[in-house]
């Protein structure tokens, strides 16, 4: 080590203690209180395993449809029971597994991947892990209460509307998956952030890994994907709660509304899923044929030109709803455009292998080819019915449903099942290379046993979701093959979960069994990395084979602890400089609580319990609170820098833009500008389809305008005085006593003008769906109000118990940039609400 | 030293500025052509052309021209290359990159307009 020593930024060995004082910091509480630990290299796993539970309790309900169906006249479960077993077969496949895999495996493996300690927020991926967990198993067990949703995944109305669907079924589907979707965002959130900023030195985002870029993409499509979903489920369950009549067409509403919103969320939804899986093939790809991924640069890019084309493919489920032909020719175009990227991908992938040495046929490559042949089978079928006549004949077939099957098993199953095998070495022991084959060729046959015949039953005319069929239609033997291949993958999906209890123990990693490149496979404790190195390649550990050993040493930045505290380092978000050390939260009962408080309010909501629902709600905004003012914004610790080697002296405590902080809530704003964009959206489709003399229908009058007027003002003084006030911080140093009430006065005060403009003249939401949709902007401006005014009401209590000056001001940036925000958006929705219709 | 800036233009939004405005682009065709069909402009005409037809060229021709300003802008001027990485540039080279696949797809998606009817 003597010649590259000397340009290391520590010298060795360290001091004997530095070690302790990294490993105390970290240290993980035994016990009971083991729960409560946040640390993404457990946190990652239990969501890893998790979510396999979920693959395997979704598994069990595709099997038991397929024994239904085995022959024409079976009874094995009635009609109401089916349509309960499929839709929670689907619900649970999409929401409880696809994305939920991604994002543990991300959690588990990106600190490491990126040469960070941790992620930037690791309590809110423990929360968003929770919340699923608690959220997740809850929805499961409605189905042995005959309460589980009934309307398919997707969930349409009128069917599941309050006329036809009447009892909890629907709402266990909008109340009890909607809030599962925070978790998702939560997790994106964490992601953005934490890729962006907590890299290790050098590593720019041209030689970020692949599977963190496809992460990237992941988390942003979350952002403005899920946000569709969750304003498409309020809408459906307002209109059944409240008889807001937004999808009926008799009071002005279009069921088309929620196809969408929900589509707009949909179709991108298996970008979502299969982008970050496509990533994993780029890891692993190289490391089979031992050489790098051809074509880098250009998959990057591809992965990132696929997730924005693919926002513009959601009609492809609509095709049949009579949108005008050259509508549909635009999302079919859209449809061929995004096709390009995908493929090349796929090129890249097979010039990987073309160009490396002899590539090791392991199990995860094994899986990869598997992956190509299914994939590619359903990518052709995508093609097919993406042209609108094919469509129009295969729509609501079992063609279909091969279709959708090939996509998303081999598109990211089984990549993910590659990715099991390949990097369960990189977080404990490895898997059984001999059982992983056995899996691998039950699943590859049991797969196509299964789905390929529905092609052919879905031709003969054999509709999906019915829960039997008659004899004398040519479906028997084509039933009975799928079925024989359900119970084949059924085989290879227990023997997996045999080899993963077996084989598998959490240990932190066994060393680099493949010869990778990327730097998870440097030795990682409790802490991460020992110490933290520069990065100066796509594939690190290829071109300094010693590189694990300084690592280890401590050679590198970061080797201890600055404060006695868990820290991480925090790098510019494209070219990777050292900026600060952030000090993180350490273990804690307080996301527990309030995940158990979220899920409690929306499941008990779904029964209609008020009071227990309002009880459950208290104990979640009790614990965020105490988790902010524990767990966040800790202000300069001891000297407030430090220097992490080389000379190089970084902050412990950074505001504005500087922080992670402020990225976390910039991510949050997108997530919010989402969902409103969503809410305008609908205001003005159900405008279109309505006709200029009907926004509003006779009878029913424009919202007050001197109200409308008196609310815009007032939005706008108060994101001026949280603006004004921050400016005087900086500044004074302390916080002005008229900031937060004036800013509180002028919000509430804003929201109560901008409600009685409605009010007062007379609208009522449930007449028509224009005053639904007026109605749906105040209401959702409320949504922001509320929380708005409680981060107010927090920034002043942290500001009287000496919290909160010119320095330690983390707090009120927050809190201010969400009051801008809310400030603009109620601006855009009075100027919306009071404008459009007046100016038509 | 002094903490650089966190550079969120050169991190976030030049890179995906031209695949934004694939997305303006595609609302706005889409937008502009069930406005038409809605409110009965399937027939009406605009320069002389059909009005979907003369709407969805001129926006098309918008967003190529900010596609190719783009471009032009940010498309890296020195080597790209880095010991056979895409370093120091990778961002301007993916932001450029981005604005060739954006016009593409907007190409692709605006040729149904000028070939097929309006509201059938």
């Amino acid at each position: 080590m003597s010649d590259a020593s000397k340009t290391l930024p520590h010298s060795l060995p360290r001091p004997p203690e530095e070690l302790g004082l990294l490993e105390r910091a970290w240290a993980a509480p035994t016990g009971f209180r083991r729960l409560t630990e946040i640390n993404n290299n457990l946190i990652g796993p239990l969501f890893v395993i998790t979510a396999l539970g979920f693959l395997l309790l979704a598994g069990l309900l595709g099997v038991l449809i397929r024994l239904q169906l085995a022959v024409p006249g079976l009874q094995i479960i009635d009609a109401d029971t089916y349509n309960q077993v499929f839709t929670t077969h689907g619900t649970i496949m999409m929401f409880l597994f696809s994305v939920p895999v991604v994002e543990a495996v991300g959690i588990a493996l990106l600190p490491a991947m990126l040469g960070a300690r941790e992620m930037p927020t690791p309590r809110l991926g423990a929360y968003a892990y929770w919340i699923y967990l608690i959220g997740g198993f809850a929805f499961f067990l409605s189905l042995f209460f005959g309460a589980a949703p009934d309307g398919g995944w997707f969930m349409y109305p009128p069917l599941t509307g309050k006329a036809h669907s009447p009892g909890i079924n629907t709402d266990m589907y909008l109340l009890g998956i909607g809030f599962i979707e925070i978790s998702a965002i939560a997790g994106a959130i964490e992601l953005i952030t934490g890729i962006l900023r907590c890299r290790a030195p050098g590593m720019t985002l041209g030689r970020m890994p692949v599977f963190a870029w496809g992460m990237l993409v992941f988390a942003g499509m979350v952002v403005f994907a899920f946000p569709a979903v969750i304003i498409a489920s309020t809408l459906l369950e307002l209109e059944r709660v409240f008889d807001w009549p937004f999808f009926i067409p008799e009071r002005g509403g279009d069921p088309m509304l929620w196809q969408h919103l929900f589509w707009f969320f949909g179709h991108p939804e298996v970008y979502i899923i299969f982008l970050p899986a496509a990533a994993m093939v780029s890891m692993i790809v190289p490391t089979m044929a031992r050489t790098p991924l051809v074509g880098h640069s250009l998959v990057i890019l591809a992965l990132v030109g696929t997730a924005f084309l693919s926002f513009g493919l959601w009609v492809h489920h609509m095709y049949t709803t009579g949108i005008p032909g050259l509508s549909l020719a635009f999302f079919a175009s859209a449809g061929f455009a995004v096709s390009v990227p995908s493929g090349l991908q796929v090129f890249a992938w097979i010039a990987t292998m073309a160009a490396g040495k002899k590539v090791r046929i392991a199990t995860p490559t094994l899986f990869i080819l598997g992956f190509l042949f299914i994939f590619s089978l359903g990518g052709l079928t995508g093609v097919m019915v993406s042209v609108t006549p094919f469509d129009w004949q295969a729509h609501d077939t079992y063609f279909i449903v091969a279709h959708l099957h090939y996509v998303l098993i081999g598109g990211m199953v089984f990549p993910i099942l590659a990715a099991l095998y390949y990097w369960a070495p990189c977080i404990g022991t490895p898997l059984s290379e001999r059982m992983g084959k056995w899996v691998f060729w039950l699943l590859f046959v049991g797969v196509n046993v299964t789905f390929f015949p529905m092609h052919i039953s879905g031709f003969l005319g054999m509709p999906r979701r019915i829960y039997t069929y008659p004899a004398g239609m040519g479906l028997e033997i084509w039933n009975m093959i799928s079925t024989i291949g359900a119970l084949i993958a059924l085989i290879g999906g227990l023997l997996l979960l045999f080899d993963i209890a077996r084989s598998f123990r959490l240990t932190g990693g066994e060393g680099n069994p493949w010869d990778a490149g990327t730097m998870e496979w440097l030795p990682n404790r409790n802490y991460g990395p020992r110490s933290i190195p520069t990065i100066d390649s796509r594939y690190p550990l290829w071109k300094n084979p010693r590189l694990s050993e300084e690592v280890e040493a401590g050679a590198h930045y970061l080797p201890g602890t600055l404060t006695g505290r868990r820290e991480g380092l925090i790098t510019s978000p494209a070219e990777g400089i050292p900026q600060y050390v952030a000090v993180l939260p350490g273990p804690s009962w307080t996301h527990i609580v309030a995940a158990i408080g979220t899920a409690g309010f929306f499941l008990v909501l779904t029964v209609e319990w008020v009071v227990p629902a309002a009880a459950f709600g208290t104990l979640a905004l009790a614990a965020f609170l105490r988790w902010l003012w524990t767990g966040t914004d800790f202000g300069p610790i001891g000297e407030g820098r430090g220097d992490i080697g080389g000379g190089l002296v970084l902050p412990t405590y950074v505001t504005g833009p500087l922080s992670t902080s402020w990225w976390a809530m910039g991510a949050l704003m997108l997530v919010m500008g989402s969902a409103y964009a969503c809410v305008l959206g609908s205001y003005l489709f159900l405008w279109l389809v309505n006709g200029d003399g009907l926004w509003p229908p006779a009878g029913i009058g424009l919202p007050l305008l001197d109200r409308g007027l008196l609310a815009l003002g007032l939005y706008l003084a108060a994101g001026a005085a949280v603006w004004g006030g921050g400016a005087l911080l900086r500044r004074r140093g302390s916080l002005p006593f008229w900031v937060i009430p004036l800013a509180l006065l002028a919000l509430a005060g804003g929201y109560g003008a901008d409600i009685a403009s409605l009010w007062e003249a007379g609208l009522s939401p449930s007449s028509h769906a224009y005053a639904s949709a007026s109605y749906l902007l105040v209401t959702w401006q409320g949504v922001n109000v509320i929380a708005g005014g409680i981060m107010l009401l927090y920034t002043q209590a942290r500001s009287w118990a000496g919290m909160l000056d010119g320095v330690r001001r983390v707090t009120y940036d927050n809190t201010m940039l969400f009051l801008i925000y809310t400030a603009g958006q109620g601006a855009l929705g009075v100027l919306m609400q009071h404008g459009f219709p007046r100016l038509l | 030293m002094t903490a650089p800036p966190s550079s969120v233009a050169r991190a976030v939004l030049w890179p995906s500025l031209g695949l934004a405005i694939w997305a303006l682009h595609f609302t706005a065709i889409y937008a502009l052509h069930a406005f038409a069909c809605e409110r009965d402009y399937g027939e009406r005409t605009l320069l002389g052309l059909p009005w979907v037809m003369a709407s969805v060229a001129g926006v098309t021709a918008l967003a190529l021209a900010l596609l190719a300003a783009i471009f032009v802008a940010i498309r890296p001027r020195g080597p790209v290359l880095d010991g056979g990485e895409a370093e120091p540039r990778f961002t301007l080279w993916f932001g450029a990159g981005a604005c060739a696949i954006s016009a593409f797809a907007v190409v692709f998606q605006a040729m149904p307009a000028m070939v097929l009817p309006t509201c059938w």
